[in-house]
């Protein structure tokens, strides 16, 4: 994709994501189901976290496997936030995303400062982190304390037709703002760094690349959009747990969209989300009970060993 | 374009031109098992013969039928294609055939509520039925509120939490269930000689915890609070995370505090680890012990082995003095809902508390529409706040909008005696006597 | 006193999660693949070993017999698939993903989702146990422990004595070179893998011994045998062990002293410590790499 076309792309899909709503009310429920929103909004949030992944990790090749913790901080203040303590929906994202941020930083400042931590040691670090707050909202009683949370219903913005527009707006929002992010940095020297780093960072750091610095300032921009993209998505699950949030499932999930859509590529997260949804989806809709998961586990096999050439 | 990724793009293209197209007019499938009740499509062919005729009434819903709830999933699943057989075989709904739409949502919460979206807003169904399981029935609710639609659901029993006015619950301990289960449990105990120290594990999941301490932001009495109330002193603590596999820890603090009861306030196969672990310190179980929602048939067997007489709660036995209360039809439901199960390869196919929560919620829905003559939900679920429902393995009950429809409770306790469980407590409902310690 | 028999016991229940974390740790460190199909070959010879056990007459232990060779040969396979594609670490995770949520299907198909377990009459193990003054040991965490000590020992012995054994750790330390020497690391690599099989074969059957499974098991497994192959070192037998040992009775002794619910956390943070001030892991010895 020659040099402008990622603006259009992005600026497109802000289009998409402001009007469908009210392009969905005028063409009816019957030919334009509610449940179509829910499914887009999926993709969206999907893309928001593989996205927010991407950066730090296909960019600048540092493996995390703790995209759940940022995910899941998200989710919890959202939960809490509002579940617990009567603050408005976007107040509980916002500070969200920045509790979300503040995580990735202690974690870059303990991971990166170290020469040590490259490779397979980041990884299993961050490996160790959704383990960790897993733990610690279970024993607090004041984020969870092992019952769960149930995430009220914010007040929907009266010029939206359903709650479910407007979950679809707000994750749209943020998948428009993580892409942004994403091309903006693989179009500047932010990126460039990234790159560099991922390809060899000792040779980058002899040229003269703060490796740190940008370093860090992709861990916290993953964060941070993992985290507002996590709030959101709390909303629509309607109902936390410590063991349904802090699991595998997220950052399994986003290795597999990112690697399958490409991970040099500022959109291929956002690639691999829409294939993945949707095929899982398709697979639900079958109703393949029993094959589901075989077909999953299968498709994604063979994509890896066929994709590893190119991705 | 490198060729696997142009491939890899033809295949996702593919895939959104099918999500977009096929489903508005795919016929959904039952997964009725012998055959009687079809998928039907659009014109609503059947072949039930002299039956039920016209366009199909759907009923949607998803089932842990994968995962860590598939085993009582499974249960769940046989028990609604025996109701939904036997209905279409006594002439259908509002004279129409019935088809049940159940999706697996494979013990994920996340995937509950979507799977609810698109049943009610993609597959546009007349009715749904809850899922299992407190979680993910707590994620339906807000699917189900927004959209209007009458939700009966199995087996969330945390009533308080509960406050969609047209939520119908299918098994009831009564608005504080907290409060009910331990004094319940007191009530037996002080039936017995000896019994004065109590130790409370407790799995920290949201479907039992508050049981033992309540919940966590609501000042309320729950075990903790009660048994010192009623004169028994704890001696023990123990919270454990969901999914424990380490018992040996737990089995040693218990031993060494050498409690009179346990009561474990656990789910699954809780009460099999704790056992067994117990059971290696040198032979050691305590005298009496209680677990509140375990999984049946595994707990069945390990107790039967050991000729340990541990409780347990249940809404429903087949019991012969529980069934002399009931209809006929009760047993007979029950001997059907056996062989199907023996034949789905389920271990434990014994028809109780689980089965017949099942069965009461398809009554309550059913009964609804019936009595309001309407799939119009608001006409169902005021005609049930007015008449209540008969249920076959119940009775009459009542539901109460300022009690979250939670209906006064019909608990009884059940335990592992001569190798099956027995009810034994109330003493009018009870089969056989509650055995105390066996020294 | 409750707290040494609780580390203690502990300790002997680790000693079969670092069984487990043996065979992921070998293929790991020798063979730089994830394998995380492992869990699901674990899940296999938990299965097997039910359904085995009782029919045949064999029991638990005797169905070694046939899972050990069945699993030696699924674990062979599954590295053949690596080793053929020349596939990245990184990749090979992602598909051994894919591989293991195969398999749990698969299992569940075949035998339902719902909880299995030995019988007493085909188990007498799960309620025995040894007496050792004040402290009692269940039989089965004994025998866990046993099993992971001789084949660690064996292992170890293989690896540091035996020709082959030395071939293995050149070529995990440097693949070029190794190969220049002549040793055929695709053969040594199939028997590597397939002896990572035959140790899930036997910590599955050890599992059945003291639990129930379903097809979900697999999925909790993971968490603590990572933390394990950690702490012990990847690609380092004795010190898988001794992490075992040592998570085990940490995880035992804070769950009595404060609740079950912190041990996870106490153990994660240890990997988190041990990540940032010794990543080669708590016990290797500085000699490898």
């Amino acid at each position: 994709m020659r040099r402008d076309r990622g603006w259009i792309l992005i600026l497109s899909l802000l289009v998409v994501v402001l009007v469908l709503p009210f392009l969905r009310d005028a063409i009816g429920s019957q030919a334009f189901p509610g449940f179509y929103m829910v499914l887009a909004f999926q993709v969206l949030f999907w893309a928001s976290q593989a996205t927010s992944w991407n950066l730090l990790s296909g960019f600048g090749g540092y493996f995390s496997f703790g995209q759940g913790a940022f995910y899941g901080v998200g989710v919890y203040a959202m939960a809490v936030l509002t579940g617990r303590q009567d603050m408005t929906w976007w107040m509980a994202t916002i500070i969200g995303g920045l509790l979300a941020m503040v995580l990735a930083l202690i974690v870059g400042m303990v991971a990166f400062r170290l020469r040590s931590l490259r490779g397979e040691i980041f990884a299993l670090l961050t490996l160790a982190l959704p383990f960790i707050l897993l733990a610690v909202a279970r024993l607090s009683d004041a984020i969870d304390g092992g019952q769960g949370v149930i995430v009220p219903v914010p007040p929907v913005p009266s010029f939206l037709p359903t709650f479910q527009d407007f979950v679809f707006m707000a994750g749209g929002l943020i998948a428009v703002l993580a892409l942004a992010v994403s091309y903006w940095m693989s179009r500047t020297r932010y990126g460039w760094a990234l790159f560099a780093i991922h390809d060899d960072e000792d040779v980058a750091e002899a040229i003269g690349v703060p490796t740190f610095s940008h370093k860090m300032y992709a861990i916290a921009l993953t964060g941070l959009l993992a985290g507002l993209s996590g709030a959101i998505s709390a909303m629509q699950v309607g109902f936390v747990t410590p063991e349904g949030t802090f699991n595998l499932r997220v950052p399994v999930m986003v290795i597999v969209i990112s690697v399958l859509g490409g991970r040099r590529h500022w959109a291929g997260p956002m690639v691999g989300a829409l294939y993945v949804t949707l095929l899982q989806n398709r697979l639900q809709a079958g109703n393949l009970e029993g094959w589901s998961l075989i077909i999953l586990g299968l498709v994604l096999a063979a994509l890896v060993l066929l994709a590893r050439r190119t991705g | 374009m490198r060729p696997t990724r142009l491939i890899s793009l033809l295949v996702a293209l593919a895939l959104i031109v099918a999500a977009c197209g096929g489903d508005g007019g795919d016929a959904t499938t039952t997964t009725a098992a012998g055959g009687t009740t079809t998928t039907a499509g659009e014109g609503g062919t059947t072949t039930t013969a002299g039956g039920p005729s016209g366009d199909p009434i759907v009923v949607g819903g998803s089932l842990s039928l994968t995962g860590a709830f598939g085993a009582t999933g499974v249960i769940h699943r046989i028990a609604g294609e025996l109701f939904v057989e036997r209905l279409n075989d006594a002439g259908g709904l509002l004279g129409r055939p019935v088809v049940w739409d159940v999706r697996d949502d494979e013990s994920v919460t996340d995937n509950v509520a979507t799977l609810y979206e698109q049943l009610i807003s993609q597959e546009s169904v007349d009715l749904i039925i809850g899922p299992y399981a407190t979680p993910n029935i707590q994620a339906a609710m807000p699917i189900a509120e927004r959209h209007g639609f009458v939700l009966p659901q199995h087996t969330a029993v945390l009533a308080p939490t509960l406050n969609y006015s047209c939520q119908f619950p299918a098994w009831s301990i009564g608005y504080t269930p907290n409060e009910f289960i331990p004094n319940q449990l007191a009530d037996a105990m002080e039936s017995l000689d000896g019994i004065e120290t109590v130790a409370v594990v407790t799995n920290q999941s949201g479907s039992v915890s508050f049981v033992s301490y309540g919940r966590p932001d609501v000042d309320e009495p729950a075990a903790l609070e009660i048994f010192p109330e009623r004169g028994f002193e704890v001696v023990a603590d123990i919270p454990y995370p969901p999914g424990n596999t380490e018992w040996d820890a737990i089995a040693t603090q218990i031993r060494s505090a050498d409690p009179d009861l346990v009561m474990l306030n656990g789910l699954g196969v809780d009460a099999n680890g704790l056992m067994e672990a117990m059971l290696a310190l040198d032979g050691y179980l305590p005298p009496m012990m209680f677990a509140l929602f375990p999984a049946p048939g595994p707990l069945l067997a390990l107790a039967a082995e050991n000729d340990y007489g541990i409780l347990s709660v249940t809404m429903f036995e087949p019991n012969d003095t529980v069934l002399e209360g009931l209809s006929a039809e009760a047993a007979e439901i029950a001997q059907e809902f056996a062989a199907r199960a023996a034949d789905a390869g389920v271990p434990y196919t014994t028809f109780e508390t689980q089965a017949a929560a099942s069965w009461n919620a398809w009554e309550i829905l059913i009964q609804g529409v019936e009595g309001a003559g309407s799939l119009d939900h608001q006409a169902i679920c005021d005609y049930l706040h007015e008449n209540g429902a008969d249920l076959t393995f119940v009775g009459h009950v009542e539901f109460d909008p300022e009690k979250n429809n939670f209906w006064e409770t019909n608990q009884m306790l059940k335990q592992v005696q001569d190798g099956d469980w027995v009810v034994v407590w109330p003493e009018d409902k009870a089969a056989a006597p509650l055995r105390g310690p066996s020294n | 006193m409750e707290q040494i028999q609780a580390a203690v016991s502990g300790a002997l229940q680790g000693s079969l999660f670092a069984l487990m974390a043996l065979g992921l740790s070998l293929t790991w460190g020798f063979l730089r693949v994830i394998n995380l199909a492992h869990f699901g070959i674990i899940l296999l010879g938990a299965y097997l070993t039910i359904e085995l056990a009782g029919p045949t007459g064999l029991g638990p232990l005797g169905s070694l017999l046939v899972t050990v060779p069945v699993l030696f040969v699924a674990g062979a396979v599954v590295h053949l698939v690596f080793d053929r594609f020349e596939v990245s670490e990184l990749n090979s995770l992602l598909i051994s993903y894919g591989l293991l949520i195969v398999i749990i299907q698969v299992v569940q198909n075949v035998w339902s989702a719902d909880f299995q377990r030995l019988p007493g009459d085909i188990n007498p193990y799960a309620t025995q146990s040894v007496r050792i003054g004040d402290l009692i040991f269940p039989l089965p965490t004994v025998m866990a422990a046993l099993f992971a000590l001789v084949l660690v020992v064996a292992m170890k012995y293989f690896l540091d004595k035996t020709y082959a054994g030395r071939a293995l750790q050149a070529f995990g330390q440097d693949r070029e070179i190794a190969s220049a020497f002549g040793i055929d690391h695709r053969m040594l690599g199939l028997l590597l893998a397939g002896a990572s099989g035959a140790t899930a074969a036997i910590a599955g059957m050890l599992f059945t011994l003291r639990g129930t499974v379903t097809p979900d098991s697999a999925l909790e497994w993971v968490g603590l045998v990572f933390a394990i192959v950690i702490l012990g070192g990847i690609g380092n037998v004795a010190g898988t062990l001794w992490a075992g040992l040592l998570v085990g009775a940490v995880s035992g002794l804070v769950a009595i002293v404060w609740t079950p619910a912190t041990s996870p956390l106490v153990v994660f943070t240890l990997v988190v410590l041990a990540l940032i001030f010794r990543p080669q892991g708590l016990f290797r010895r500085k000699a490898a790499h």
